[in-house]
C-alpha cells in the first residue's frame, strides 16, 4: 500500500475562514443598502468586544457541566470570535446584534442571519455579579446576544466537519476500484476466490475490506506483508468507516494489536495469520483477505497454500486475492481448482514516454567495475534543456542499492549546486523516518525534487508528482546459499515486472517520461517476474512453523512455487541439528516451543537455553543478546570509517566479540540513560543510531513478554514501590507526559505547515543531528515512560555480563543456540595480513571476518602467540604431529555468513576450541585412547597427554546430560501436559529449585570451560575422512555398564564402526596413527592404581572408567549415603535378576547388579 | 489506539441518511431537535445527526448532516447546493418555487447558486 495523506485537516482553515467572512461582508453590505433600519442598537460603545468578558463567558461556559464543541475548543472559539467582531467592524455592523423577533409569519421579509442557522445553544446564563462601571454590565440579554455567535460559530464548525465528510466520500467515490464495487461483493458472495488486481492506488487495500463489511461480512481479516502497513491501514480504513475512534477496524502483528470482540475488519501479518491457522486458534473469519500477493513473501506463498486446503475443509470462509496487476495468471492457475473468478481493476496511469538508452554511453568495460555517474547527470541536463522550469514535476531514480544511490545523489548533488534548480534526496530503508519522510515534502516552486532511491520506491513507498523516472535495471538482493548457509548480496538485473512497475511511477500524476539506461535488448533478455522469496531465504523458520502447524510432509506441500529440494533438505537437517526435529521429522517439545515464538529458529533457541539456564535476574542479558542479534546494525555508516568514533566505543567494547560489545555498549547506554538526560549526543560521538538502542530495548521487553506468555519466564512480581518512591514516579510521569504532548502539539502545528524543502537540504543531515538537542526527544521521553529508574537499573544489572560465570554461561548459551555456526582458522592465518585472515565453518570453507567486526579488527586477538604454544612436550608421548600443541585454541562461533565482496562471517564471538567443541558437537566420535576424538566429522582434535582427551570429554558428556535435563525439565514445565498421570509423575519428581540446579551448573560449566588441556586442532579434508574410521567390521564390544551414562544401551555404529556410548559419542571408531597406536600400548599396558582403593591391575580406558564409576568401594559407599536405595525405583533398563550368592529375585538394571553382586560377596 | 468504549445503549438506533440531491449516504444516530448526546445544542429544525465521527467520544460533540424538506418531504443535506435553511429546511427545488417569498438576500443567494 502506498502512504496516504494523513486524516488531519491540511487546508488551512484561518484562510479559508477569511474568505468566507469576505463573503459574509459583501451580504452585509447589501443588507446595509436595501434595509438601512434592520441595525438597531449599534450605537452601543465603538470599541465593544465580548472578549472584555472573557472571563465570565468561560466561567459560564464552562460551568454548564456538558461538553461541547464551544466548551471542547475554548481558544479556538475566542479567536473565531475575535475575527467575526473585526470582520463586523470592518464592515460597520455593530457586534451586538440581537435576536430577532420571533414572529410567525414564516416567509418574514424581516431578515436575520441568525434565522439562516439550525443550531441554538441551551447554555443557561449564570449571573456572574461582576459589575465594572465601565462597561456594560453582563446581563442576560447581552448574553442571549453572545450566544448568537455561539451558534454561527457551532454552525461553522458544523459546516467544516461536513465538508471533510463529504470530501472523504468523494475521494472515495473517485478510486478506480469503486466502480468495481458491486461486481467485487458479488463475486465474493457467489464464489470461494476471489482475485482483485490492480495497480497501486486504485484504492483495493482500504477499500475491498469495507465493500465487504458493508455487505454484511463480519469477520474480515487482511493481510499485509509488512507490519508498518497493518497499522496505517486499520488507522486509515476506521478513519474511512468513521469509526476512528472505536474499534470496529483493528490490527494484529507481532507483539502488538488493537483488535477487540467489536473487531469486524483485521489487518494482520502474513506470519501472524498463519500462526492462527493451527485449527485451535483460528479465529471465525468469514472473509480472508490477502493483499499484495504479487510480492511473493515467502510467508505469503505459504499462507495461499494453507489456505488453498483450508477452504476444502471450511466451506464457511472465502478467499480474497489481492495483488498489482503481475503475473495474474499464475494465481488464476494455481486456484483453478477451486475456479478462482479474477476482477481486474485498472489503475490511473497516464501515458509514459519510454527512451532506451537516453544517453550514449560508450560500452567499454570500466575498469574498476565502478559504478558510473554521468548518464544520470546527463538525463538531469537533458530534462532543464527540454522541460520549461514553470512545467512541475519530479524525478525519480532507482539504483541497486546504498552505495550506488550514495554515488549517485553526490553527483546528482554536484551538477545541482551549478543553478540551484534540484533538490536531491536519496531514499531506502536504512534512512531514519525522518529522513524518509522529506521525499514527501514540497520543493519551492521551478525547483525539482530528484530521489535516488532503491526498489523501495517500487511498490512499498508511492511518492506523487513524480514524471520523470529513471531505471539503472539493476536490483541488489539477498539470495541464500542453503548447502554453505550463506547470504549473498548480489546485484542482479530486475525483471520485467519490476521494470514496469518502476516505468508505472512516472505516471500517476500526469503524463511522464521514463528513460531505461539499459537497451531495449536487455529489457527482453530480462526475466518475466522476479524471483519469490521461497527460492532465496533460509527456510528453516518457516518449515518448523509448518510441522508446528500439523503440515505432515512438508516435501509435498502444494506451493505456488516449490522451494529447491536441496534448500528443504538442508533447512530440514538444520533443524534437526537445533533438535527441533527428530531424525525420522517428528517435531521434538523443544522444537514446539520454538515454533510459538516468532522469531528466527536461532534467537528463539538463544530464548529458550537462556530460559532453562540462567537465574531469573541474569535472563535480561540473553534477551537483549537476542535483541541486539534480531535488529538491525546499531551502527551508523560513520561509525567504523570515523577514527573519533572507534575511539569513543573501544571502551565499551569486549575482546569475547562482536555479541558482547553489543550487549556491552547496550548496557553502556543505559548507564548513560540513568545518569545523565540524554543518549543521543553519547550516540553521536559512537557513530551509533541511537533509534536503534530504542527499538532494541522494545523487542527485549517483547521477548519478555513471550517468553512469559510460553510460560518459560515467570511474571515478575510489581515491584513494591514505598509512597515516596510512588509520589517521585507520578512526578516524574506527569512531566514526561507533559513534554510528550509539547511535542506532539508542535508535530501537529508542523504538519498543518505545508513542508518546504530547502534547496540545499541535502546538507541538512548534520545541521538536523547537532540542532536537535534542545527540542524534546520524543523518544527518550517515551523510553523514560515505559521504564523508570528502577527499571532501568534492573535493565543494566541484568544485561551486564562481563565476568565471571555470568559471563561464560552466556557464552555458551549463545553458542549452544548457534551450534553447529563454527570457524575455526586456518593453519597460515599467523603469516598474513588482517585482511587476509581466513577461516574455515563446518557449511563452509575459505571465509573471511567481516572488517567492520571485533576480530575483523583485531584478528591476532584469536592467534596463540609464543607463550600459549606448549613446545615442550615429552619425547616419551611419541606425539609427532606438527600442528601447535596448546591449551588456548579458540574457534569462533558466528550468527551468519555474508557475501558481498567477499564471503564474511558476520557478528562472531570467541569460544575455547575443545570444551566447546566437546560440549556441543552433535557427533564426536574417538579412538580406543580417546587421544584423537573427531567433532562432526569435521574438525580432529589430538590430546598428547594420556587420559587428558578422555577426562574433559567424560566432564563434557556429563554437563550436557545435566543440562539437557534441566531445559527438557523447563519445557516441560512450561508445556501443560494434557492428561492427568503426566501431571501426577511430574509430581513425583524430586523437586530441586532452578535456582540450585543452574547454580551448580554454571559452577561446573566454568570450571569446565577454564580447564587447561592441550591439544592440537586439525580441519579434516574430504581425503581424511575417508581413512580415519576404522568401518563396520571393527565393531566394538558393548560396554555394560556403561560409564558415560548408566541408562544408556550400547549399540554399534553402522558404517563407522565402533560403539554408541551415548546417542552422540561413538567409542573405538577413529582409527590409531603411529603415535596413538604406541601411546596407548604404553599408558595401558602399565598395571594401573585406583587412587581411591586398593586395587591395581591392568585396564584399558573404559575398564578404568567402569571401576572408578561402579565398582570401586570408596565409591560404593560414598554412594550408599547419597541414595538410599529403599528410595529407587525400579528403572526402564531394570532385568529379573536371581543373586547366586543371596538367592534373592530382584529387578536390578546391569549397575545395581553389579553393585549387588560386590555387596553381596563383601558379606 | 483508543480501548473500545462499551455500548451503553442496549439498543442503538440507526437513521439511514440519503441525501436526493447529492447521494451522500450515511448512518445517523438521531433524528429530531434535541440530540441526547449533546445536550447543549437544540436545533430549531429536526435534523439528521451523528456524533462527531472526527472527536473522540463523550465530548458531546455532534455532526448534523441535513433533514427532510419542510414542503416535500424529501431528505437533503446541509451543502448549500442541495438544500436551503431558513427557519426551516428547504430542499433546493422547492425553494426555488418559493423564491419570491423569501426575504432579498435569501433570494440573492438562490439565484447565485442557480447560476452555478
Ligand atoms: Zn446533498
Ligand atoms: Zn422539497
Amino acid at each position: 500500500m502506498g502512504r496516504s495523506p494523513s486524516p488531519g485537516r491540511s487546508n488551512n482553515y484561518y484562510k479559508r475562514r477569511r474568505s468566507r467572512s469576505r463573503d459574509r461582508d459583501k451580504d452585509r453590505y447589501k443588507v446595509r443598502k436595501t434595509s438601512p433600519g434592520s441595525s438597531t442598537s449599534n450605537r452601543i460603545e465603538e470599541d465593544f468586544s465580548f472578549t472584555y468578558y472573557k472571563r465570565e463567558l468561560n466561567k459560564i461556559i464552562l460551568s454548564s457541566n456538558e461538553s461541547n464543541t464551544v466548551v471542547n475548543n475554548l481558544d479556538d472559539f475566542w479567536v473565531f470570535l475575535k475575527k467575526y467582531e473585526a470582520t463586523l467592524k470592518k464592515a460597520g455592523k455593530p457586534i451586538i446584534d440581537y435576536d430577532p423577533e420571533e414572529n410567525s409569519d414564516e416567509s418574514s421579509q424581516n431578515f436575520s442571519k441568525f434565522h439562516c442557522i439550525n443550531f441554538t445553544s441551551s447554555i443557561k446564563f449564570v449571573d456572574t455579579a461582576c459589575y465594572d462601571r465601565d462597561r456594560k454590565k453582563l446581563d442576560k440579554k447581552l448574553f442571549q446576544a453572545f450566544m448568537n455567535i455561539v451558534s454561527i460559530y457551532t454552525d461553522f464548525k458544523n459546516k467544516e466537519k461536513f465538508e471533510k465528510l463529504r470530501k472523504l466520500r468523494q475521494a472515495q467515490k473517485d478510486l478506480p476500484v469503486a466502480k468495481y464495487r458491486n461486481e467485487i461483493v458479488s463475486a465474493v458472495q457467489n464464489e470461494r476466490v476471489v482475485v482483485v488486481a490492480g495497480d497501486t492506488g486504485c484504492g483495493k487495500s482500504t477499500q475491498v475490506p469495507q465493500y465487504l463489511h458493508e455487505a454484511g461480512f463480519q469477520s474480515i481479516a487482511c493481510t499485509q506483508p509488512r507490519r508498518i502497513a497493518c497499522v496505517s491501514l486499520s488507522k486509515r480504513v476506521a478513519y474511512e468507516m468513521l469509526t476512528q475512534f472505536e474499534s470496529k477496524v483493528g490490527y494484529q502483528i507481532r507483539f502488538e494489536k488493537s483488535k477487540t470482540a467489536d473487531t469486524k475488519i483485521c489487518f494482520i501479518t502474513e506470519g501472524l495469520l498463519l500462526r492462527q491457522m493451527s485449527s485451535e486458534n483460528l479465529p471465525n473469519y468469514d472473509v480472508i483477505i490477502l493483499d499484495e500477493v504479487h510480492e511473493r513473501h515467502l510467508m505469503g506463498d505459504f499462507l495461499l497454500g494453507i489456505l488453498k486446503c483450508l477452504i476444502h475443509s471450511r466451506n464457511d470462509i472465502k478467499l480474497v486475492l489481492m495483488s498489482a496487476t503481475i503475473n495474474i495468471k499464475l494465481f488464476e492457475d494455481y486456484f483453478s481448482a477451486e475456479s478462482a473468478v479474477v476482477i481486474q481493476v485498472p489503475g490511473r496511469l497516464f501515458p509514459i514516454q519510454l527512451h532506451y538508452k537516453p544517453i550514449l554511453v560508450e560500452d567499454k568495460p570500466t575498469r574498476d567495475d565502478r559504478l558510473d555517474p554521468q548518464p544520470y547527470v546527463q538525463v538531469m541536463q537533458l530534462i532543464d534543456n527540454k522541460y520549461p522550469r514553470d512545467e512541475r514535476g519530479d524525478l525519480l531514480i532507482f539504483m541497486s542499492g546504498v552505495q550506488e544511490i550514495t554515488a549517485i545523489a553526490e553527483a546528482a548533488q554536484q551538477y545541482a549546486e551549478k543553478d540551484k534548480k534540484w533538490i536531491v534526496l536519496p531514499l531506502h530503508s536504512g534512512l531514519s523516518l525522518a529522513e524518509q519522510d522529506k521525499v514527501f515534502d514540497y520543493p519551492p516552486d521551478g525547483v525539482r525534487k530528484c530521489i535516488v532511491s532503491t526498489n523501495i520506491a517500487e511498490t512499498s513507498v508511492t511518492i506523487d508528482g513524480i514524471r520523470f523516472v529513471v531505471d539503472s535495471g539493476k536490483v541488489k538482493e539477498m539470495s541464500y546459499d542453503s548447502t554453505s548457509k550463506m547470504q549473498r548480496l548480489k546485484e542482479f538485473w530486475i525483471s520485467k515486472a519490476s521494470a514496469d512497475q518502476r516505468k508505472g511511477r512516472a505516471g500517476r500524476t500526469g503524463p511522464g517520461v521514463c528513460y531505461r539506461i539499459y537497451s531495449e535488448q536487455q529489457y527482453n533478455d530480462m526475466e518475466s517476474f522476479s524471483t519469490p522469496e521461497v527460492s532465496r531465504v533460509p527456510l528453516a523458520s518457516l518449515l518448523l512453523l509448518m510441522s508446528s502447524l500439523g503440515v505432515s510432509d512438508v516435501r509435498r506441500f502444494p506451493f505456488l512455487d516449490a522451494p529447491p529440494d536441496d534448500a528443504v533438505e538442508n533447512a530440514l537437517l538444520e533443524l534437526k541439528q537445533h533438535g527441533a526435529l527428530t531424525s525420522n521429522e517428528k517435531l521434538t517439545a523443544l522444537g514446539r516451543t520454538l515454533a510459538n515464538l516468532p522469531v528466527e529458529v536461532c534467537l528463539a533457541k538463544t530464548l529458550v537455553l537462556g530460559a532453562a539456564t540462567l537465574p531469573p535476574h541474569k535472563l535480561d542479558s540473553a534477551l537483549a543478546l537476542a535483541a541486539a542479534l534480531g535488529i538491525r546494525s546499531i551502527y551508523t555508516t560513520r561509525a567504523h570509517r570515523d577514527f573519533e568514533c572507534e575511539n569513543a566505543r573501544r571502551p565499551d567494547e569486549s575482546d569475547h566479540g562482536d555479541p558482547l560489545t553489543l550487549l556491552s555498549l547496550y548496557c553502556a547506554w543505559l548507564r548513560e540513560k540513568r545518569d545523565t538526560r540524554g543518549g543521543r549526543a553519547w550516540c553521536r560521538r559512537r557513530g551509533i543510531e541511537e533509534q536503534r538502542l530504542y527499538e532494541l530495548t522494545k523487542l527485549a521487553a517483547q521477548l519478555r513478554n513471550l517468553l512469559q506468555d510460553n510460560n518459560l519466564m515467570e511474571a515478575p512480581e510489581p515491584a513494591s514501590m514505598s509512597s515516596s518512591e510512588r509520589a517521585l514516579r507520578h512526578g516524574q510521569m506527569k512531566q514526561l507526559k507533559d513534554a510528550r504532548r509539547q511535542f506532539k502539539q508542535k508535530a501537529a502545528n508542523d504538519l498543518k505547515r505545508k513542508k518546504r524543502l530547502k534547496v540545499d537540504s541535502w546538507e541538512i543531515v548534520d545541521e538536523n543531528t547537532n540542532a536537535d538537542d534542545d527540542v524534546i526527544d520524543i523518544r527518550d521521553v517515551e523510553f523514560r515512560m515505559t521504564n523508570d529508574a528502577a527499571r532501568i537499573q534492573s535493565l543494566i544489572a541484568g544485561s551486564s555480563a562481563s565476568s565471571g560465570r555470568d559471563l561464560v554461561m552466556l557464552k555458551v548459551v549463545l553458542c549452544r543456540a548457534l551450534y553447529p555456526q563454527v570457524a575455526v582458522a586456518d593453519n597460515f592465518n599467523h603469516h598474513k595480513s588482517i585482511s587476509e585472515q581466513l577461516y574455515h565453518t563446518w557449511s563452509k570453507p575459505f571465509v573471511y571476518l567481516h572488517p567492520t567486526s571485533y576480530f575483523g579488527k583485531l584478528p591476532r586477538t584469536l592467534q596463540l602467540t609464543e607463550a600459549d604454544i606448549h613446545s615442550d612436550l615429552p619425547v616419551s608421548l611419541g606425539f609427532d604431529s606438527k600442528l601447535p600443541v596448546s591449551s588456548k585454541h579458540q574457534i569462533l562461533c558466528y550468527l551468519s555468513l555474508l557475501e558481498t565482496t567477499k564471503p564474511y562471517i558476520v557478528n562472531s564471538m570467541r569460544m575455547p576450541a575443545a570444551q566447546t567443541l566437546l560440549l556441543l558437537a552433535h557427533s564426536i566420535e574417538t579412538n580406543i585412547g580417546f587421544t584423537r576424538i573427531v567433532c562432526d566429522s569435521w574438525l580432529l582434535l589430538e590430546f598428547p597427554y594420556p587420559e587428558s582427551g578422555l577426562n574433559l570429554l567424560l566432564k563434557a558428556v556429563k554437563l550436557r546430560r545435566r543440562w539437557d535435563a534441566l531445559i527438557n525439565r523447563r519445557i516441560a514445565d512450561a508445556t501443560p501436559t494434557k492428561s492427568v498421570e503426566s501431571e501426577l509423575e511430574k509430581e513425583k519428581l524430586p523437586k530441586i529449585s532452578y535456582d540450585e540446579t543452574q547454580h551448580d551448573l554454571s559452577c561446573d560449566m566454568s570450571t569446565y570451560m577454564n580447564s587447561e588441556v592441550y591439544y592440537t586442532i586439525k580441519r579434516l579434508l574430504p581425503g581424511d575422512l575417508k581413512v580415519i574410521y576404522a568401518g563396520y567390521d571393527e565393531a566394538h564390544p558393548s560396554i555394560e555398564p556403561n560409564p558415560f551414562d548408566e541408562t544408556f544401551v550400547c549399540r554399534p555404529h553402522e558404517k563407522k564402526g565402533g560403539v554408541y556410548v551415548t546417542d552422540n559419542v561413538v567409542y573405538n571408531c577413529v582409527v590409531d596413527t603411529l603415535w596413538s597406536a604406541k601411546n596407548y600400548e604404553e599408558t595401558y599396558s602399565e598395571p594401573w592404581k585406583c587412587s581411591n582403593c586398593e586395587l591395581t591391575v591392568c585396564l584399558s580406558p573404559v575398564e578404568r572408567l567402569q571401576h572408578t564409576h561402579f565398582t570401586c568401594s570408596a565409591k560404593e559407599e560414598k554412594k550408599d549415603v547419597e541414595a538410599p536405595r529403599s528410595s529407587r525405583e525400579i528403572k526402564p533398563n531394570a532385568k529379573e535378576y536371581v543373586c547366586d550368592v543371596c538367592k534373592v529375585t530382584l529387578y536390578l538394571t546391569p549397575v545395581e547388579i553389579l553393585k549387588h553382586k560386590k555387596g553381596c560377596k563383601m558379606k | 489506539m483508543e480501548a473500545s468504549t462499551p455500548n451503553e445503549e442496549p439498543v442503538q438506533i440507526i437513521y439511514d441518511f440519503k441525501c436526493t440531491s447529492c447521494g451522500i449516504d450515511e448512518k445517523t444516530h438521531y433524528k429530531g431537535t434535541n440530540p441526547p448526546f449533546s445536550r447543549n445544542i437544540v436545533l430549531k429544525y429536526p435534523s439528521y445527526v451523528m456524533k462527531d465521527p472526527f472527536s473522540p467520544p463523550g465530548k458531546g460533540e455532534i455532526l448534523v448532516l441535513g433533514s427532510d424538506c419542510t414542503i416535500c418531504g424529501q431528505t437533503v443535506c446541509i451543502n448549500k447546493e442541495c438544500s436551503l435553511f431558513y427557519k426551516k429546511n428547504y430542499c433546493l427545488d422547492c425553494a426555488k418555487n418559493l423564491i419570491e417569498t423569501f426575504p432579498v438576500e435569501i433570494k440573492n443567494k438562490l439565484v447565485q447558486i442557480k447560476k452555478k
